[in-house]
């Protein structure tokens, strides 16, 4: 009797047992994502989730819409303080300082294969890599990128200008004046930081010094992109929203802006005229772009070791040849992958998709911004003396000049 | 003879009276236009294609009328769900701050207490905090509780108001105390008073707390979307910011999405303005 109900006992163990590892195997990783994606990028991102874990059915990747990238700061903020951040999330290189001050990031560059790294243009190895206890170490990994390229109005000229000389002989040649009205500009000036920083750079500047220790926009290269943007006002719309609806409705020929915004200027263009995009009319010292967007980062807080090791599965997913030439069809942002930009597959794409040829371009000439904790509030900084200038309220140089003090003393000295 | 001097006449009563109508009327239609141009502006460009919305010289009417903007609003996002959540949300809150006003409000103005004008000043102090300044530490708070993507994050924080206080402390004020009297002499204690009496006569400015209360978590932007993951426990202002991208904004779907979004708001005001105005005028705060 005694012995039957050991054996008894022992099946139950057992089966018991057996569902605990079935249980278990069955079990997914969850891994969240909080990103700032919508509309088509956001379907394309569901679309790689959904490929992605049809390979891997024992992982779960949440989706997770946090709002704008303003929004998802202060949420991730907020979400690092209270210890619980998500597995991964979008974010751009301000941001990840602090996030590094507060210890919540893994590296990723041990995680991925050396071919990967090699893979991924300069510029863009340079913005994820960060100095981390004395040891420079790729943190976190390229995303949504997009670069500045030349919009321009293909009914109103046949090739668009190639330097900055040209860019200011066409903007002259194709702004129209009507009695007291313009009817129509050559060019389209829109007061952003980046828009500045764009000709800034174009003409050798650099925005800080090696050490980071002294703000240099008020150098030779400031005063220079400042001037040259002066002489080119005159034949520029000067508003501060977006240039594409001037640009589709016909009243600017051409601006220089983000590749992000090319779905805006074939629906704004649409049925009004044609429209392409061209490298960047290059300065002084080149005609390199600058590169913006957000990356991918890990957090070692709040996490498990096995939701880390299925995002960085999901990290190698999204870095894959396959998967970026997917991503940048899908969206208009950059492939990240120097392999990808150079495909069969991505080449047949733009062949049919001429104006993202130039975006292709763009990245292997690609810039970014250095790494500046506050780089938030300095950028407001730049803004103000580019609208000063802009707007007749001071000269370059006194404009550059007060921005670069305030940079120094509030933003760089501690 | 010396001659009389004409009688100088003023402008007649009745000329008067016109002019005084007249500069009434035009303040009052200048008014009218400034405050509704916003809506008509709305509307409007909830109906334009994309490329119309940004034109210059603008253009009220638009060219075309394209509806679907409402069909593609809608399916950007889960509005169902957002509809549901933000009724539910500032339904339940506006009844519980409702009742938790009532008694703070009554307690303050018509019962005697230790250290109750200190207490109300600390209460009245609490509003210069900015909101900002305690989001991290209520997500905090919060993530302690396991409240983060719960129903509870996005009502319970917001079940007292001091603003609402306030407003129903100076309108109970204005209610002579002689009524608690005879309320005593015919036997009535507290919690009888407050309900058959108080209450009652106070109904245009509790009207006014429930309207701002409605109207403020109908609106609820950030802290939703902290205090939130998922689209099932978000509302219509966090679907509202789908329509946002870093390189534009599709304003005709949005206005069409925020029309949608007013509306609740739009009837809501039309059943109430009377009790509404009255609770704003009575509390003598206008």
């Amino acid at each position: 009797m005694l012995k039957k109900g050991l054996i008894l006992l022992l099946a139950v163990a057992l089966l018991g047992l057996f569902a605990v590892n079935t249980v278990a195997a069955t079990k997914k990783v969850e891994v969240t994502f909080w990103h700032a994606m919508t509309r088509a990028n956001l379907d394309t991102l569901t679309a790689l989730a959904n490929e992605f874990m049809a390979d891997h059915p024992n992982i779960q990747i949440n989706l997770a819409y946090q709002g704008g990238y303003g929004d998802l700061s202060t949420k991730l903020l907020a979400a690092i303080m209270a210890g619980n951040p998500p597995v991964m999330a979008q974010m751009y290189e301000d941001w990840t300082m602090k996030f590094l001050e507060a210890d919540a990031l893994m590296p990723l560059g041990d995680q991925l294969s050396p071919a990967t790294i090699v893979d991924i243009p300069q510029s863009l190895i340079e913005s994820n890599t960060y100095l981390v206890n004395g040891k420079k170490a790729l943190m976190t990994v390229p995303f949504n990128k997009s670069a500045m390229v030349l919009f321009y109005n293909t009914d109103l000229m046949k090739q668009p200008p190639k330097t900055w000389d040209e860019l200011l002989q066409v903007s002259k040649d194709l702004t129209v004046v009507k009695g007291d009205t313009t009817v129509q500009y050559g060019f389209g000036i829109r007061p952003y930081t980046e828009f500045f920083i764009q000709f800034f750079h174009q003409a050798g500047g650099k925005i800080f010094n090696e050490d980071m220790t002294k703000c240099l926009i008020n150098s030779e290269a400031g005063i220079q992109a400042m001037n040259y943007l002066l002489q080119l006002k005159p034949y520029s719309l000067y508003q501060s929203a977006y240039l594409s609806d001037p640009f589709g409705a016909g009243k600017v020929a051409m601006y220089i802006g983000s590749s992000a915004g090319i779905t805006f200027v074939a629906s704004a263009s649409k049925g009004k005229h044609g429209w392409m995009t061209a490298d960047l009319p290059a300065g002084s010292i080149n005609g390199e772009s600058m590169i913006q967007g957000t990356n991918i980062g890990v957090f070692k807080i709040g996490t498990t070791q096995v939701q880390r090791a299925a995002a960085v599965e999901f990290v190698r997913f999204l870095l894959s040849q396959k998967a970026t030439i997917e991503w940048a069809e899908g969206t208009g942002y950059l492939p990240v992958l120097k392999s990808a930009a150079a495909s069969d597959a991505w080449q047949k794409y733009v062949a049919t998709h001429p104006d993202r040829k130039a975006t292709t371009n763009m990245i292997l000439k690609g810039f970014v911004y250095p790494h500046q904790a506050n780089m938030y509030n300095i950028r407001s900084e730049i803004e103000t003396a580019f609208e000063q200038v802009m707007l007749g309220k001071a000269t370059p140089k006194a404009a550059l000049d007060a921005a670069a003090q305030k940079i120094d003393s509030e933003y760089l000295s501690h | 003879m010396k001659e009389r001097e004409p009688v100088k006449r003023g402008y007649s009563y009745k000329a008067q009276r016109r002019a005084y109508l007249f500069t009434t009327y035009f303040l009052l239609l200048v008014g009218a236009i400034v405050m509704l141009l916003p809506f008509l502006w709305m509307i409007s460009t909830s109906f334009k294609p994309l490329s119309q919305t940004l034109t210059m010289p603008p253009k009220l009417i638009p060219s075309i009328f394209r509806w679907q903007n409402y069909v593609e609003a809608w399916n950007t996002a889960p509005f169902g769900k957002y509809f549901f959540n933000s009724f539910f949300i500032a339904i339940v809150e506006t009844i519980c701050e409702v009742i938790a006003t009532i008694f703070a409000a009554y307690a303050f103005a018509k019962m005697d207490f230790f250290g109750k004008n200190v207490i109300f000043v600390a209460f009245l102090g609490t509003m210069m905090i900015p909101g900002e300044m305690l989001l991290v530490p209520n997500y905090i708070t919060l993530t302690s509780f396991h409240w983060i993507d719960t129903y509870y994050a996005l009502i319970v924080p917001f079940i007292v108001s001091v603003f609402g206080i306030f407003l129903l402390r100076q309108f109970f004020l204005s209610i002579p105390d002689e009524l608690w009297d005879a309320a005593r002499i015919d036997g009535s204690g507290r919690l009888g008073f407050l309900w058959r009496i108080i209450v009652p006569i106070s109904r245009p400015g509790i009207t006014a707390v429930a309207l701002f209360k409605f109207i403020g978590s109908w609106n609820a932007f950030m802290w939703v979307l902290i205090v939130t993951n998922t689209p099932t426990m978000r509302t219509v202002p966090v679907g509202l910011s789908y329509f946002r991208t870093a390189a534009g904004t599709y304003f005709n779907q949005l206005m069409a999405a925020a029309t949608m979004g007013m509306l609740p708001i739009l009837i809501l005001f039309f059943f109430a303005q009377k009790q509404f105005i009255q609770g704003i005028a009575r509390s003598g705060i206008k």
